[in-house]
């Protein structure tokens, strides 16, 4: 970690600090703020936006723990998201139960989903591992659209009330925004604490080295099957204020090609820390909303391109920009920036 | 029983066209140890270069046909020399990253240039159903099936007879003994994306022959998955007899569950037969396990 | 001369020096040995002059190297060993998926045709008669003698002038590293073929060698004949006080220590 000029950490507790000068305080404080009175300062669309961005923020910070600190490959993160959603959507419609108790019961059921496939990565990897995880979208859409009508609506899916506290219902754009950035801050706050702790290193070790790993006395069997369990989890938890979000879960919301977008999200920002999940999936969804805006205005300016290309740019430019970025900075944005803030930090004297 | 035989047979027929498929992962990956996620999407362009030549130029399938197999193998060739080339060496991470990649960016190329409609494929092949007493076939599928094996021993000998073959598998196990022998390793990766590409039009001649198709056609990259993993990535026969083994247990599976889950239990079953084999072997039924005396 | 290095500096990774110029040479049909302690830059030597370093991020940043008195440190493997150098990589690389044969076959890249391929194939049996028997067996189960007959084998399959040869006694039992340095011997006496061999075991590689060198720390520091290396003080101590003895000697002997002191220098 490169740490700003005079600043020196003289306790323990420093050195771990998130936060280190006055004016990182400020940024922050700021950033805060904005998040905060986002539904003041631009009501309308960019609540919308900024809700869908926390929801997918929580799925891509389970995906960095599972791919991008312990290294397990997954491909399934959207079906465990579905996972969540299901379970929670089929215990508030049927249950009456709290979205206290469905959200983290819907995490718990996608996290059971998922250790299953932490408990394959045992026995296969690489490659092998990568393509058995896209079996769990299969298996999940499979198994939504044929159980039992009563359970999870089969092809109707389930339509659901909004989410109430006492007599206070999270029943407009701005109140879901709210609900959806605490569960965001207090999901960010719980990977960082995951990362720092002896679990956090574990996963590194695995990551780094399954062998080494287990020579060095980490259990590797139950640290994969954790990094599943957990990132599912986060999964999860997404899913479950996804089905809150938009009151409806259906098996087709959650896609293969979902999961390949977390995976980009994650390439983009930077594989391995949580600013990185946060980076890329901003990046990207704002892209994306870019995309859908400036999209019609060239198809008015030029007609023949037709409707669909709006969808088909969006994906030239972000598969290309995956691209890019796997070959040209594999560490991701987060790197890059810190790499530009270095040399402006040093200038004029870069040696 | 006239039907149980004729799902089953039928399967069979699917599972060779996937193992067609899976040949194609299987190729590129023996000799760069890459899985190309997007293979699906090479299928499709295929697809729709074989449409376009025919259907929007109006050429006679003889030229079509051999001008889409040409452009695809200068696809597969391109992508390596493009993209794959500057990441030898990478890691694994950044190989599955770069094909997920590739295969995002494809879509959008293959929307931009064909755009979402339904299209109606030519027949290239002869149409007519095939009747064995009282079971019925669609002629390209068994076209399909028997090219299959003839492209699979093709590949075997190609691969265990020839000079350029066993240069190939040797760079498959190991690159840096290969460069040591004096084989040029990135060019024989390059041939294998050739050749990937090429067959991968083929599969998309036989899957789609006379059928209307759009873009997601594609999914028959992920459908043909469950083939070449629990094959094993490394063997080319190993491919053929997985493809029929799925597709075997799909016509089972059609035929007995179908019936209770109403429908669609093809789209699932390879994938969990798949994984209890992983489980059991997890290089696949016929692929290279590590052979641990060294 | 074959083979000629002067002055040859390598780094890795744009940062890491490991050869601090590196003189040395191979004449025709000779055999030389290549010794030093473990680290000192022996394999790296080997690779930059086979042009294995580049796959490595490994680059000759000065100096020069010359094969048949023409340059090649920019030289692609597949043309080196096109033109008759070889290197065998250590730790017993052999293919271990594929039959003996086909191992063979794969090195023989650079014949023209079939007739000549079974051509040098007999001739690569005539001298490792072992393999005949297990052409047909997958490489990978083989023993680790027979896995070190069949790379340099498959080595000679590209009839090469010379070859380059890494730790080819590593892990084997004293009477299969005997035969094989005997093979060396006698592939040198009939085949002309010159050898480059980077070896632990100094005392079965100075036997057959013309001239030997001692690697420290990415230089050469001392260079002699067979017989001169054989007598040399310092390398009886160091190589062949060890393999004699069987356990190395104590870094407390300070006159040992200094002597040593005196290479690096
Ligand atoms: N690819 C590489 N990148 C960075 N450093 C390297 C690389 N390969 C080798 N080195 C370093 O270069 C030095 C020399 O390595 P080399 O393999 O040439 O030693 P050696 O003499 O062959 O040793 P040994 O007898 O153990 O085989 C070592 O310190 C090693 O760590
Ligand atoms: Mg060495």
């Amino acid at each position: 970690m490169t740490l700003p000029g005079g600043v020196h950490a003289e306790t323990y507790a420093q050195d771990r600090a998130l936060i280190r000068t006055p004016w990182q305080w400020l940024w922050f404080a700021a950033f805060v703020a904005v998040l905060l009175l986002l539904p003041f300062l631009r009501p309308g669309g960019a609540v919308g936006i900024a809700t869908v961005i926390g929801i997918t923020l929580i799925a891509v910070l389970g995906l960095q723990l599972t791919s991008g600190c312990a290294g397990q490959i997954n491909m399934g993160q959207s079906a465990f998201m579905g996972v969540g959603a299901y379970a929670a959507g089929a215990l508030a419609v049927h249950l009456h139960w709290s979205f206290l108790m469905t959200i983290p019961i819907g995490g718990i059921s996608a996290a059971v989903f998922g250790a299953v496939f932490g408990l394959a990565a045992l026995r296969i990897k690489g490659f092998y591992l990568a393509l058995t995880t896209i079996a769990a979208q299969y298996i999940f859409t499979f198994a939504m659209l044929k159980l039992p009508k009563e359970w999870f609506g089969q092809s109707e899916g389930l339509r659901m009330d909004p989410a109430v506290l006492g007599s206070f219902a999270f029943d407009t754009d701005n109140r879901i925004y709210y609900l959806v950035l605490a569960f965001a801050a207090l999901m960010t706050y719980g990977a960082w604490g995951l990362m720092r702790s002896r679990t956090g290193r574990a996963f590194i070790a695995v990551r780094d080295n399954d062998n080494a790993a287990e020579v060095i006395g980490i259990n590797v069997f139950y640290y994969k099957t954790l990094a599943f369990f957990i990132g599912a989890f986060y999964a999860g938890v997404a899913g479950a204020l996804w089905a809150y979000y938009v009151r409806y879960v259906q098996a087709d919301q959650f896609t293969l090609w979902l999961s390949v977008w977390y995976v980009g999200m994650l390439i983009v920002g930077g594989m391995g820390s949580i600013l990185g999940a946060i980076v890329g999936t901003v990046v990207i969804r704002l892209l994306q909303e870019l995309i859908t805006v400036v999209g019609p205005q060239i198809t008015d300016l030029l007609p023949t391109l037709g409707g669909q290309f709006v969808f088909a740019a969006m994906n030239m430019l972000l598969g290309g920009l995956i691209i890019v970025f796997v070959i040209f900075e594999p560490r991701g944005l987060v790197h890059r920036w810190n790499i530009v803030k270095e040399s402006y930090r040093i200038w004029p004297f870069p040696h | 029983m006239t039907s149980l035989l004729s799902q089953v047979a039928n399967g069979a027929l699917t599972g060779l066209l996937y193992a067609l498929v899976a040949m194609s992962f299987v190729i590129i990956y023996r000799s760069a140890r890459v899985f190309n996620f997007a293979q699906g999407e090479i299928v499709v362009v295929g697809a729709f270069l074989v449409w376009t030549l025919m259907s929007a130029f109006d050429l006679p399938v003889w030229a079509a046909v051999p001008l889409a197999l040409l452009a695809s193998v200068l696809l597969g060739v391109l992508i390596e020399r493009v993209i794959l080339r500057s990441l030898v060496g990478e890691e694994l991470f950044a190989f599955v990253m770069v094909t997920i990649g590739l295969l995002i960016f494809i879509r959008g190329v293959v929307l931009v240039a064909w755009g979402p409609e339904v299209r109606f494929f030519p027949a290239v092949l002869p149409m007519a159903a095939v009747k064995v007493g009282a079971l019925v076939f669609d002629r390209a599928m068994v076209i399909g099936g028997a090219l299959t094996l003839v492209v699979a021993a093709a590949m075997s000998w190609f691969f265990n007879r020839t000079q350029l073959g066993l240069e190939m598998t040797a760079v498959a196990e190991d690159h840096q003994t290969a460069l040591s022998l004096g084989i040029p390793v990135t060019r024989s990766i390059a041939v294998a994306w050739g050749i990937s590409g090429l067959l991968s039009t083929v599969a998309a001649i036989i899957f789609l022959n006379g059928k209307g198709m759009t873009f997601l056609a594609s999914d028959i990259g992920f459908a043909a998955l469950p083939v070449a993993l629990l094959a094993g990535l490394e063997s080319i026969g190993g491919v053929v007899l997985g493809g029929l083994i799925v597709g075997i247990a799909l016509g089972l599976a059609s035929y007995f569950l179908d019936p209770i889950f109403n429908g669609g239990v093809a789209a699932v079953f390879p994938f969990v037969i798949m994984v209890i084999v992983l489980l059991i072997r997890p290089t696949g039924l016929f692929g290279w396990k590590t052979i641990e005396r060294i | 001369m074959l083979l000629e290095l002067t002055n040859v500096e390598v780094v890795y990774s744009d940062v890491i020096l490991v050869l601090k110029g590196v003189n040395l040479s191979v004449a025709e049909g000779h055999i030389v040995a290549l010794l030093g302690a473990n680290g000192a830059g022996k394999t790296t030597t080997l690779k930059a002059i086979s042009g294995l370093l580049r796959s490595e991020d490994g680059e000759v940043t000065s100096g020069s190297i010359q094969f048949q008195g023409v340059p090649i440190h920019t030289e692609e493997p597949q043309n080196l060993v096109r033109r008759g150098l070889v290197q065998v990589v250590e730790g017993r690389r052999i293919l271990p998926h594929m039959t003996v044969e086909q191992n063979l076959l794969v090195g023989s890249k650079v014949l023209k045709d079939r007739a000549e391929r079974r051509q040098v194939l007999d001739k690569v049996y005539g001298y490792f008669p072992k393999l005949v028997n297990l052409r047909a067996r997958v490489s990978g189960y083989l023993s680790g003698g027979e896995q070190q007959m069949l790379v340099i084998g498959r080595a000679l399959m590209a009839r090469p002038r010379l070859i380059l040869l890494d730790e080819p006694s590593l892990g084997l039992a004293p009477m299969i590293v005997t035969e094989i340095f005997e093979l060396v011997e006698s592939l040198r006496r009939q085949e002309g073929i010159a050898f480059l061999v980077v070896e632990q075991n100094a005392n079965v590689a100075l036997a057959v060698a013309d001239h030997g060198y001692v690697m420290e720390n990415g230089r050469i520091v001392l260079y002699g004949t067979g017989p001169e290396l054989r007598e040399n003080e310092d390398i009886k101590e160091f190589y062949l006080g060890m393999s004699i003895s069987g356990h190395g000697k104590s870094f407390k002997d300070v006159k040992h220590y200094k002597r040593r002191k005196r290479w690096l220098g």
